[in-house]
């Protein structure tokens, strides 16, 4: 083969992908701050990616209360699906609740279907679907490609989606952060931006292997 | 200048609307055989078929004939498209009858043409399905009589000349006077305007001087006001009980497709939404649905219908169908530069409704503060509050709440607690067990004592050896985990 053929050809199948997917999907980047030092200081949580918060569940309380802090800051709206049905409102400002849309679900299979249709709405910049009281059992017959489907939805809105999980559990997700914390019973008395500096946080951009290495050591 | 839309044979109008019906029809006051035909279309009137007979004279005349009972949701539509057709050309309106409605239109500018605008209502309410007629004349009277034989439209100018060639019968006066003036060979309002004033109201008494004010090109009487209602209503009843969605949803687009031209002819948007099926068993499902961002797009709207009754499952079968659209003024608010809002509230107000539909009416919505300090006591808003400019610059400065936010087990998990010198020492349930470290509490509460939902409380918040953080709480006897703070367990 010519390399001028070879050259041709190339164009000919540039204009070929061009005229048959005329606008590829619009990626919007950025980062959302929270507020919350502990999480902002690595990056904050990706827009139109999925980020996988993993750990105790004070860690993923405490994201939460970061988020909604930063809904309030900036005039956000966010979709709290709850898969357990385990939110408080009374432990919650009332400038954080009027920004919180609550989805009660109770099980696993309905919190999925219910972040799905609120991923394609598009209209929440930020989605936090916790699935961090769910039972072992539940959480492992979430398939695999649902988070892969979440990704591809996402993308072109610039949504923020983190999914609170006790394990590391979804597949492909943008960013990891494994959450430990020390809290005592002291805890309960300091205010929220005061717990916020208590939590560790680790970020793993892609694959598992070192995160269940921390999980581990932490069990 | 006066004007009056008049629908001829206004009750069978209504009864045929919305229905692909020909041939000869008429409308009966009961849906029996032995109702009385109150209207009668031309079709069956030129078969012989007169208003006052029987249906089943009707019948006996025409075989073929189509007797339809009144429909009096129809009926009320139709007055509300004249009346909002009326205000359109006036803010000073009065409805006279059923199907007749007389607009002011001494404030029209000098040079309208009264023909063309009485032939563009006329085509305008031929666009909603009505055969309308139109009469322009100097008085509301003579306009009413004017439309009553137009054809379809009809202007006055000359009120002396136009009325002297009515039939006298055409001012309905009453029935002795008619037969008194048919015997002095009056046949016409010329003829009857022709004899001396004084003296026939001496002899015919006041009901003369009221025949010779409706003809009376001078007699401007004050119009019965109505004020513009701002409902839009559309409705149908069904000849049978319905079972599929397809006949609901068809007439759904068929009336969003006339009520949001109506609106848009006004400048006006839909604001509220509300569906209304009456069912077989006499009872009726309603729903009202907020429009997020008002709206007069009728694909917005027919989705916000068609969502809810992809999901609608009724004990009974539909008879019929209501659809009210309350219209406000298109929103003016700009959105600030760095504002972020929802993108597209409309297309959220779906989304909203559409978990509604699959988690349950109470499951999805805006959490609030109930006003109370029952644990675990909340409502849930149907939608996202508009902040005002004080909420805005409050919310700058949040007093956040102290502490670590619970999650709470929705039921509380029984559990048994060995208390030791006053304290929990040692919590056993299914779910968390282990050694107490160490504890916080009592923190009693109490509420309605004052009825018969009185509730009293004892919570403590413990750390347990082994890790994790919980809210316990106590009634009388019987201890329960509300919930926890931090721990690694999932509810049973």
């Amino acid at each position: 083969m010519q390399p001028h053929d070879s050259k041709l050809r190339l164009e000919a199948l540039r204009t070929l992908v061009a005229e048959k997917f005329p606008s590829s999907p619009r990626r919007l980047d950025g980062r959302l701050r929270t507020g919350c030092k502990a999480f902002d200081q690595k990056g904050g949580l990706l827009r139109g990616a999925v980020t996988e918060v993993c750990g105790s569940s004070a860690g993923g309380s405490l994201l939460l209360a970061a988020v909604a802090d930063a809904a309030v800051r900036d005039g956000l709206f966010v979709g709290l699906i709850d898969a357990a049905n385990s939110f408080e409102p009374s432990d919650w400002a009332d400038e954080h609740l009027r920004r919180i849309l609550w989805v009660i679900c109770g099980a696993a299979d309905l919190a999925i279907r219910a972040a799905d249709i609120l991923l394609r709405d598009g209209n929440l910049p930020v989605v936090v679907l916790d699935l961090q009281m769910l039972p072992a059992l539940q959480l492992r017959r979430i398939p695999l490609s649902t988070w892969h489907r979440f990704r591809r939805i996402i993308e072109p809105t610039g949504t923020v989606l983190a999914v609170l999980t006790p394990q590391p559990l979804v597949e492909g997700a943008s960013a990891r952060m494994a959450i430990r914390t020390d809290l005592t019973l002291e805890a309960m008395h300091l205010p929220r931006p005061a717990l916020w500096e208590c939590l560790h946080v680790q970020v793993f951009e892609r694959g598992t292997a070192v995160l269940e290495e921390v999980f581990q050591k932490s069990a | 200048m006066f004007g009056c839309i008049f629908l001829p044979r206004f009750r069978l109008q209504a009864s045929l609307r919305w229905r692909d019906v020909c041939g000869p029809a008429v409308v009966v006051e009961e849906a029996t055989l032995k109702g009385v035909v109150s209207e009668v279309s031309e079709e069956a009137a030129a078969k012989g078929i007169a208003a006052g007979m029987t249906s089943a004279q009707a019948m006996a005349r025409e075989r073929n004939l189509i007797i339809r009972p009144r429909s009096l949701a129809q009926e009320e539509c139709l007055n509300q498209i004249l009346v909002q057709t009326a205000l359109a050309l006036s803010p000073d309106a009065e409805l006279c009858c059923d199907g007749a409605c007389v607009a002011d239109l001494r404030h029209v500018r000098k040079e309208t043409c009264w023909q063309q605008l009485a032939d563009q209502q006329v085509a305008q309410l031929g666009k909603h399905g009505l055969c309308a007629v139109m009469g322009i004349a100097p008085t509301p009277d003579l306009a009413f009589l004017a439309a009553r034989g137009a054809q379809p439209s009809a202007v006055v100018y000359d009120a002396g000349a136009f009325a002297s060639r009515l039939p006298i019968e055409t001012l309905e006066p009453p029935e002795d006077l008619l037969q008194i003036l048919h015997g002095w060979g009056i046949h016409h309002v010329g003829e009857f305007l022709a004899l001396p004033k004084t003296e026939i109201i001496e002899r015919l008494g006041p009901a003369a001087e009221v025949l010779r004010r409706k003809v009376s090109g001078r007699n401007k009487r004050l119009l019965r006001l109505i004020r513009p209602a701002p409902e839009y209503t559309e409705a149908f009843d069904f000849d049978c009980e319905i079972e599929t969605v397809e006949p609901l949803l068809f007439l759904l687009r068929r009336f969003l497709d006339g009520l949001c031209g109506r609106l848009r002819a006004v400048y006006r948007v839909a604001q509220r939404l509300v569906l209304c099926l009456p069912l077989e068993d006499g009872s009726c499902h309603e729903r009202a649905f907020c429009i997020p961002m008002p709206t007069a797009d009728v694909d917005v709207l027919f989705r916000i219908l068609n969502t809810h009754l992809e999901n609608l499952q009724l004990a009974k079968r539909p008879i019929g169908v209501r659809l009210s659209i309350q219209a406000a003024l298109p929103a003016k608010d700009q959105l600030r530069l760095f504002e972020s809002a929802l993108r597209d509230p409309n297309r959220f107000g779906e989304t909203f409704a559409k978990l509604k539909a699959f988690l349950g009416n109470d499951n999805v919505g805006v959490p609030a503060r109930n006003n109370s300090h029952r644990p675990d006591s909340y409502v849930l808003d149907d939608c996202f509050a508009v902040e005002t400019e004080t909420e805005k610059e409050s919310a700058s400065v949040i007093e956040l709440p102290r502490g670590l936010p619970l999650r709470r087990f929705r039921p509380a998990i029984p559990s048994s607690v060995r208390v030791k010198n006053g304290s929990p020492a040692i919590v056993e349930s299914p779910a968390v067990c282990g050694t107490i470290r160490n504890c916080a509490g009592p923190y009693r509460l109490s509420g309605n004592w004052w009825d018969s939902e009185r509730w009293q409380q004892e919570e403590w918040d413990v750390a347990l050896t082994k890790g994790g953080l919980y809210r316990l709480s106590r009634h009388g006897t019987i201890w329960k985990i509300e919930g926890c703070y931090e721990g690694m367990c999932a509810a049973p």
